[in-house]
């Protein structure tokens, strides 16, 4: 049982209508059979001037109980109208709601066919959201194009249409072969047609203007209802969208290094600040033999969930590349050919991949499309490391060339993604190379993780935090 | 991103106005061009120099109508494009994969003459 506050308000039990339209029936009859009886007295036997007093009376009699039909009419629309509007307030389900304005109508304005068609997102289709009495779209809801028959009229004009009969209207499109005459109210909130409410009659010249009135409130619900339950949706979606990103976003991190490996001759640091949208960005440390590591940076174009599942694939496919090739041109080919394979076209990955020999301080990499690394030599000089190749998984069998670079103590190499350098100020200003340079120079004496700490907020107060569009990721290796 | 069409001498010249980036307006794109392939065209130049903005996911509109041309057999060609569009032709190394020109009548100019 429902217990809410609102069953208090629930009004008294509905009036019995059917048994009410059978007294209302019989007692018309009864008053119909009397004045025949009447009209077929012998007229000497009887009292003219008492004769239209009595049929003065009876006239009196129809009258009033045509008004008695009407306040109970009017009563059973009020009873009936209430319980749509508390449905209105407990029922989140359309359909459900929707079912119940039907039917309550149909004690009201009797039709042989009924339904409440939806307008849908696009605004160019009406669907049939609840139907009654249709047996050629028993199965599932109707859809059918806007514009056309008397649905069509009614909401293109924003006013209701009653048709006598349907055979003489040019506008009427058969949909039930019984039907003869027709109802049609368009169902607005807020000054915009949301759908329309269509009643159907076997009969000619069923339904009056007085009908269409009685449904306008019907409608007003119906049309709140179907409101409601748009927004509901929406609601839900972005709800959904958000338990995505929160979803890609762990699947991201959870593929992050939580630390930068120890080792000898250098100083190595990485940083991935999430932006509100999720990105594809990714970097890794690779332990390849007991002298050479493995370091990658990458940025999937693209956001949210695809980016991330595209991450997690090439993550994959360079970690076991990467152990199972010794040359770097080899590696990004073979991976290359994968990601061309597993993703579309128009999805591509940038990537740099290196190999440094610890001991050795040497640098051997090649650069898939990806931003250049910044190599700050201790003396001031500044080098880009573009050597290499095309961007991952556009296209297929792209060679790739390597370089080798080597360190000397006090250099620093910078990786970054692009939402390092093109974070832009309230200006328009990107962040750019010379500020990177700056920030990261700064305090390169403090050790690689004083550097990504003041590069990611000089970039934060170069943009403003809120500004940030995408991912922050970077790596320092430093050369001590 | 708006794109103006217009045809001449049976080359497809499509002029990319705004913003290049992901979403449905990229997914548009990409079904644009599926259409044009299959209405028979296989000669296109993207004019570019109303294009004030791009990002990865631009690039990737810029591929994906590359892939679908190419495909079919087709060319494509880009026109004006802009400083900021090449810099990042140049990170990523698509310039060896576009053919560009400075000019939509220059671009016009390096289909071979005839059908």
């Amino acid at each position: 049982m429902d217990s809410s506050p609102q069953s208090k308000d629930i009004p008294p039990a509905p009036p019995r209508t059917w048994a009410q339209r059978r007294i209302f029936r019989e007692l018309s009859d009864a008053l119909s059979a009397v004045r025949q009886e009447i009209r077929r007295l012998p007229s000497q036997s009887v009292d003219g001037d008492r004769l239209r007093t009595f049929e003065e009376q009876l006239d009196r009699l129809a009258h009033l109980l045509e008004h008695v039909e009407d306040v109970e009419r009017t009563r059973l629309e009020i009873h009936l109208i209430t319980q749509v509007a508390l449905s209105l307030s407990n029922a989140l389900d359309l359909d459900e709601v929707l079912a119940l304005i039907l039917d309550s109508v149909k004690q009201v304005v009797d039709y042989d066919a009924a339904g409440i068609f939806v307008l849908d997102e696009g605004g160019r289709v009406v669907v049939g959201e609840i139907l009654r009495g249709y047996d050629t779209f028993a199965s599932g809801k109707v859809r059918q194009k806007l514009g056309r028959g008397l649905m069509g009229w009614a909401m293109e004009h924003m006013a209701p249409v009653v048709v006598a009969d349907v055979a003489r209207d040019p506008r009427y499109v058969n949909a039930r072969p019984q039907t003869r005459s027709e109802l049609a109210m368009p169902l607005f909130t807020g000054g915009k047609v949301v759908g329309c409410f269509n009643l159907e009659s076997d009969s000619l010249g069923t339904f009056t203007g007085r009908d269409a009135d009685r449904l306008m409130t019907f409608a007003s619900h119906a049309a709140v209802a179907i409101e409601r339950a748009r927004m509901h949706r929406e609601i839900l979606a972005k709800q959904r969208m958000e338990e995505e990103l929160a979803l890609a976003r762990r699947m991201q991190l959870s593929l992050l290094p939580r630390s930068a490996p120890e080792v000898e001759n250098f100083d190595l640091a990485g940083v991935n600040t999430p932006s509100e949208m999720v990105g594809g960005d990714y970097f890794d440390y690779i332990r390849l033999t007991n002298k050479d590591l493995g370091l990658v940076i990458s940025d999937v174009a693209g956001k949210g969930v695809p980016a991330a599942f595209i991450m997690a694939s090439l993550r994959a496919s360079l970690r076991i590349e990467a152990v199972a090739h010794y040359s770097i041109s080899t590696i990004l080919y073979r991976v290359n050919n994968f990601l061309y394979e597993s993703v579309e076209p128009e999805r591509f990955v940038t990537a740099f991949y290196g190999v440094l020999d610890v001991p050795a301080r040497h640098l051997t990499y090649s650069n898939a499309g990806h931003n250049p690394p910044l190599l700050l030599r201790r003396d001031g000089r500044r080098e880009l490391l573009t050597e290499g190749g095309l961007i991952l998984g556009a296209f297929p069998g792209a060679a790739y060339r390597e370089s080798v670079v080597t360190f000397s103590p006090g250099d620093m190499l910078v990786l970054y993604t692009d939402g390092v350098t093109e974070a832009e100020s309230p200006e328009g200003e990107q962040f750019g190379l010379d500020r990177l340079e700056e920030a990261a120079r700064e305090v390169a004496s403090r050790g690689a993780r004083a550097v990504t700490s003041n590069l990611v907020r000089a970039v934060q107060r170069h943009a403003g935090q809120s500004n940030l569009q995408d991912d922050l990721t970077l790596m320092v290796i430093r050369c001590r | 991103m708006r794109v103006e069409t217009r045809e001449q001498d049976s080359v497809l010249i499509l002029k990319i106005h705004g913003k290049m980036m992901g979403g449905p307006e990229a997914t548009t794109f990409q079904e644009t061009i599926k259409q044009h392939v299959a209405e028979g065209y296989r000669k296109f130049i993207f004019d570019l120099g109303e294009v004030d903005w791009m990002n990865s996911s631009g690039l990737g509109s810029l591929i994906g109508g590359l892939t679908t041309i190419k495909n079919a057999g087709g060319e494509l060609k880009l026109a004006a494009v802009t400083e900021k569009i090449h810099s990042l032709f140049l990170i990523t190394k698509l310039v060896t994969i576009f053919e560009s020109y400075d000019t939509v009548d220059e671009a016009l100019n390096s289909f071979p003459a005839g059908k």
